[in-house]
């Protein structure tokens, strides 16, 4: 273990002095290119201007924005509605439209975030934007188009998809999701595991990817608080409370995906006796159960291991329940 | 569906009745709605960019095969659980929807979605807006979660509240913790019992605009959920001759969701006050039972009918405020708070201590009130400030003050174990309302090396501190780094590692049993030492450190790159360590180690090909140390080491082979996990035997392809093969009596899933625009 430790580290090193060597030279010249940008002059744009280019056989098309949330004139609060229409998130854009030059604002995965994601803010910081700012996303410079594709009919990352013969790769958000947190997508494929991969739960179910006031971007303030929107029997208060349930579910849960049953972190009876090791049964070295001739043992491993009894750990309401058993 | 193995055709055909008249009214919807749909037309500016966004409606139609309905091939989705043995499912997809043009007056938008319409996965939703003014939605949501088809029970009326013996069962009598369940047919007695469940969730939500940059909006959604899950119930009298058995239990729950929102927007600061409010109800208030000791002979035990009780999941409330609000400030810099305020409050009715009244007579039985009339607060306070005082120079300190106040009253109640013979009125508990508090402030600089590499120094000091446990307070600091480069276009790159520290006040092993108990049951508070190790003997080994409260010391490392050296091509890879060193943990548990690496590629070979690739592995480990010993004697320790390892690859392709008009995708999975548990016995001490390795394969391959018929008609064909093996050594040849000899344990005889299933589907959609 300790050489795996260090084989770790060593591999976060060398990944280190890769990045620095990658990121010296065109770093630089990448400041000069983009400091060199001259401020431009908008445009007496009509929307024809624009879209006689992007149309459909361009590289980038924009069409389609015309039939999303975008592009309603009437809805007041739109770029569409706003004098300078596209360049009301393009930015100036006179000199792009005689030319080809560049436009003011431009958009793209090889760009820097933050002057992207201050465009989409402009609008969008209000409701469930409001804590984007800090969040991991922003401080790890995800921009909004990262994720977000909004000159399209409907947004990939919106795509509700059902199909149970749909491949979990091809499934709008959570295929999104998982191009940068791969680990989860191995996760989703243990024996355990949040229904991600049949499509009818989405990561957005529990957690706010623009940043919210609990951990890990949780949709509720805690954990305890998320899980219990589709848990409620779980939330109590109980008569007969289990400490670590009642603080945290992920002290004995993992969301993602274990080879345990029910999501647990570890096996039963294991992950009990971590806690428990009291002078009788818990504090028992056990091994596998043995069904053809059962020792006593046996009761406290096979099958539900502890829960064979202590069914109830995440509380209990009965006067009796003390030991989690009825 | 839900059937135990008596039930016959006539439940089965009401059944498919049933599935087939959903079917129908589904279409009926959809027909009214297309007919909805093809009468609305655009107002006309430029009907030149008005054909080119003119949305697509879509039906789709067709039938879905499945050859094998395993219960874990079905979960979540319904698939082989259609018109039950044949395993043919209608396929229904809609999607039908109407914007106004983006130049019209009076804009409007709306949408049907209709999504799994033959399977037990069904959703729909539907959505009209007044771009600018409001909206309101509806949804209905149905997820079934198939848990086993091979669960056994001697039990009558499965599903139901009160579990009865089959007649002519004959009980033995609750005489000595050897006894036998069994009797002289005890398998002749079993019927299997499908558990499966199903959420079924309809809502709805209304959204303004409001005038002066205000917009409210507020969803209500009732969730029910019936079926039933396993759980245990005790059998036999009490104490040393209690058992117990795996049982179906009843799922009767009803969830209500209030969520409402009141926002301010502006430019430079922004509001937002919610209200949430959730209630649980729960239909079953307990689960009975005829005890299968129970011998009808009276003065034995079971004086009043050997029927036993537990309670259910009791009713609950919690409603919730929170407030939040930002601010930009000067200098790029902006200020984040949010409060919430939330209250829950439970008051289910308690049972009576026990079924058995020849004890409830008892006058010491009363129970000290009728419910718990629990109460619950919690407290939580964020605030962060970001800035940027200088173009490379970003700042981002967080605060974070989470409490759980649990106000619930604390009282004596008796622990009568289980309803049968006299029991100790001795044997009484109080019970303890856990509360915590929790502080945690993150702090980070960062500072943009170059215009494209940022790099982050980090600080975070998190303390939680609770009432009622064996440590009051825990303190942990992490000090750590960050470097995020995107040099060039090519290239995206990052590294992050932390540095743990988390340290407690005193272990006090022995005070959540002294708080559980009434005053002075005790006379030695204070963990004991070997010589003073003191009844009752269900205390803890002193030296045991609780994981989530004992002293830590953590990295964690995770790395990641992208590289794309030209547009086609990307290559993408991670690698995270942790490494968890609970090192003052004489038992419990000690270490944990997680390694996961991936590697991810994708090829965009030429406009109408692309290909993709991954393969992760995935490696934990656990170390727990403990002793089998009452007395600390070292020839009776024991560790355990668990390790999982997971490897997953995929790999999958799409051609368009004409655009527009012929496609298809091919995509594979293949997931492997193995878990490991050596238990380890010094060699004087007892030997435990070595637990066999657990194991699950997964392959999954799938096959789409679509063909255009015309501009309207497409086919759509699907195929995919999964083959699913896994083994539990917890259940594998685990019969229902195997633990019965003289361990009094009933098991479900549930098995480990496999199968190897074919599902094919063939549809046809209708495009209309």
């Amino acid at each position: 273990m300790r050489r795996m430790t260090r084989r770790a580290g060593i591999a976060a090193l060398l990944f280190a002095a890769v990045a620095l060597a990658f990121a010296l030279p065109p770093a630089a010249a990448a400041e000069e290119e983009e400091e060199a940008e001259e401020e431009e002059a908008y445009a007496e744009e009509e929307l024809s201007d624009c879209l006689d280019c992007h149309d459909e056989s361009a590289r980038y098309p924009v069409t389609p924005i015309l039939a999303t949330p975008h592009g309603v004139k009437a809805d007041a609060r739109t770029p569409l509605a706003q004098q300078y229409e596209c360049q009301t998130c393009h930015g100036p854009s006179a000199a792009h439209i005689e030319d080809e030059a560049a436009p003011g604002v431009r958009f793209g995965p090889d760009l820097p975030a933050g002057p992207q994601n201050e465009v989409c803010l402009g609008c969008h910081q209000g409701g469930e934007r409001i804590n984007w700012q800090g969040s991991v996303h922003a401080a790890s410079e995800i921009a909004c188009t990262s994720c977000h594709s909004i000159h399209v009919l409907e947004d990939p990352v919106m795509i509700k998809d059902r199909r149970p013969d749909t491949p979990v790769m091809r499934r709008g958000q959570t295929a999104i999701c998982f191009q940068c947190h791969a680990e989860k997508r191995a996760e989703i494929h243990k024996t355990s595991s949040h229904p991600l991969r049949d499509g009818v739960m989405l990561c957005s179910d529990c957690h706010n990817v623009h940043g919210s006031m609990g951990p890990s971007n949780l949709v509720k303030p805690t954990l305890n608080e998320t899980c219990y929107t589709c848990h409620a029997e779980k939330r109590g208060p109980f008569l007969w409370e289990h400490a670590p349930a009642s603080e945290d579910c992920g002290n004995c849960h993992t969301p993602h995906g274990s080879n345990h049953p029910t999501l647990l972190t570890a096996r039963v009876p294991q992950l009990c006796q971590s806690c428990h090791l009291t002078g009788f049964h818990t504090a028992t070295a056990y091994g596998a159960p043995d069904p053809s001739s059962p020792a006593f043992g046996d009761r406290f491993v096979g099958a539900k291991g502890c829960l064979n009894c202590h069914v109830e750990v995440h509380g209990s309401n009965h006067p009796s329940g003390v030991r989690f058993k009825r | 569906m839900k059937s135990q193995t008596e039930i016959g055709g006539e439940t089965m055909g009401r059944e498919i009745g049933l599935r087939a008249m959903r079917s129908f009214a589904t279409a009926l919807l959809t027909a009214c709605s297309v007919g909805l749909f093809a009468s609305t037309g655009w107002a006309a500016e430029d009907m030149r960019y008005h054909d080119l966004t003119n949305h697509v409606n879509t039906l789709e139609l067709g039938a879905l095969f499945s050859s094998d309905d395993d219960f874990k091939f079905s979960d979540y989705t319904g698939v082989g659980q259609g018109f039950e043995a044949d395993g043919w499912s209608i396929l229904g997809n809609v999607d039908l929807r109407r914007r106004s043009a983006f130049d019209a007056e009076r804009a409007y938008y709306y949408r049907v979605r209709g999504l799994n319409l033959g399977l037990d996965s069904r959703y729909i939703d539907a959505l009209y807006q007044k771009p600018g003014l409001f909206g309101i939605a509806l949804f209905y949501d149905e997820i079934p979660k198939y848990q086993t088809d091979t669960a056994l029970t001697f039990m009558r009326n499965a599903g139901d509240g009160f579990l009865t013996l089959p007649s002519g069962w004959v009980g033995n009598g609750p005489a000595l913790p050897t006894d036998s369940i069994s009797t002289d047919d005890f398998d002749g007695f079993l019927r299997g019992y499908d558990i499966d469940h199903k959420r079924k969730t309809a809502g709805g939500e209304i959204s303004l605009i409001l005038p002066k940059n205000f917009d409210f909006d507020a969803s209500y959604e009732y969730q029910r959920k019936r079926g039933d899950k396993l759980t245990s119930t005790f059998i036999g009298r009490s104490w040393s001759g209690a058992g117990s058995q795996i049982v179906p239990e009843p799922l009767k729950y009803n969830t209500h969701q209030i969520d409402s929102h009141l926002r301010y927007t502006a430019d430079d600061f922004q509001l937002q006050l919610q209200y949430y409010a959730s209630g649980f109800y729960n239909d079953l208030n307990g689960l009975a039972w005829q005890d299968p000791r129970y011998t009808g002979a009276a003065g034995v035990g079971f004086d009043d009918g050997g029927v036993g009780q537990k309670a259910s999941m009791p009713d609950n409330w919690f409603h919730q405020v929170t407030a939040s609000g930002g601010f930009n400030l000067p200098a790029n810099s902006r200020v984040m708070l949010n409060a919430a305020f939330g209250w829950g409050t439970q008051d289910d009715d308690f049972l009576p201590y026990t079924n058995n009244q020849m004890l409830n007579l008892d006058p010491a039985l009363r129970l000290p009130r009728p419910d718990l009339d629990g109460k619950l607060e919690t407290r939580l306070v964020t605030a962060r400030f970001v800035s940027n005082p200088l173009p490379r120079l970003g700042i981002n300190v967080a605060y974070r003050w989470n409490e759980r106040d649990n106000d619930s009253p604390i009282d004596t109640y008796f622990r009568i174990l289980a309803d049968a013979e006299n029991q100790s009125m001795g044997n009484v508990r109080v019970n303890r309302p856990y509360s915590f508090e929790q502080h945690k402030v993150n702090a980070d600089v960062s500072y943009r090396v170059f215009k494209r590499t940022k790099l982050t120094l980090l600080y975070e000091w998190d303390q939680m501190s609770r009432n009622l446990q064996e440590v009051h307070e825990n303190n942990e600091h992490t000090v750590g780094g960050k470097l995020l480069s995107r040099p060039n276009q090519y290239l995206n790159l990052g590294v992050r590692y932390e540095r743990s520290y988390r340290d407690r006040s005193s272990y006090d092993c022995v005070k959540p049993l002294l708080a559980g108990l009434p005053p002075l049951t005790l006379t030695n508070p204070g963990c004991p030492t070997a010589a003073e190790f003191p009844p009752p003997d269900f205390q803890n080994q002193p030296q045991l450190r609780k994981y989530n409260m004992a002293n830590r010391r953590r990295h964690d490392t995770h790395s990641w790159m992208t590289i794309t050296p030209t547009e086609k091509i990307s290559i993408g890879a991670h690698l995270k360590y942790i490494d968890d060193d609970y090192y003052k943990s004489t038992y419990g548990l000690t270490g944990y180690r997680l390694l996961g690496t991936g590697l991810d590629l994708s090829y965009q070979v030429t406009k109408a090909l692309s290909f993709h690739s991954f393969y992760n592995h995935d490696k934990t480990r656990t170390e727990m140390d403990a002793t089998s010993s009452l007395f600390f004697d070292q020839s009776e320790n024991w560790s355990s080491r668990d390790k999982d390892i997971t490897n997953t690859v995929g790999a999958g392709f799409d051609f368009d082979v004409l655009p527009e008009r012929l496609a298809f995708g091919v995509e594979y999975l293949f997931a492997r996990s193995k878990g490991k548990v050596d238990t380890v016995t010094d060699a004087s001490g007892p030997i435990a035997p070595p637990f066999p390795d657990n194991e699950t394969t997964l392959h999954n391959v799938s096959v789409q392809g679509s063909l255009a018929i015309t501009r309207s008609l497409s086919l759509r064909v699907g195929y995919l093969f999964e083959d699913f093996d896994s083994s539990d050594w917890a259940i594998d040849s685990m019969c229902p009596s195997c633990l019965t000899g003289n361990n009094n344990v009933v098991a479900s005889g549930e098995r480990p899933p496999h199968y190897s299933a074919h599902l094919v589907s063939m549809s046809l959609t209708y495009r209309f625009w």
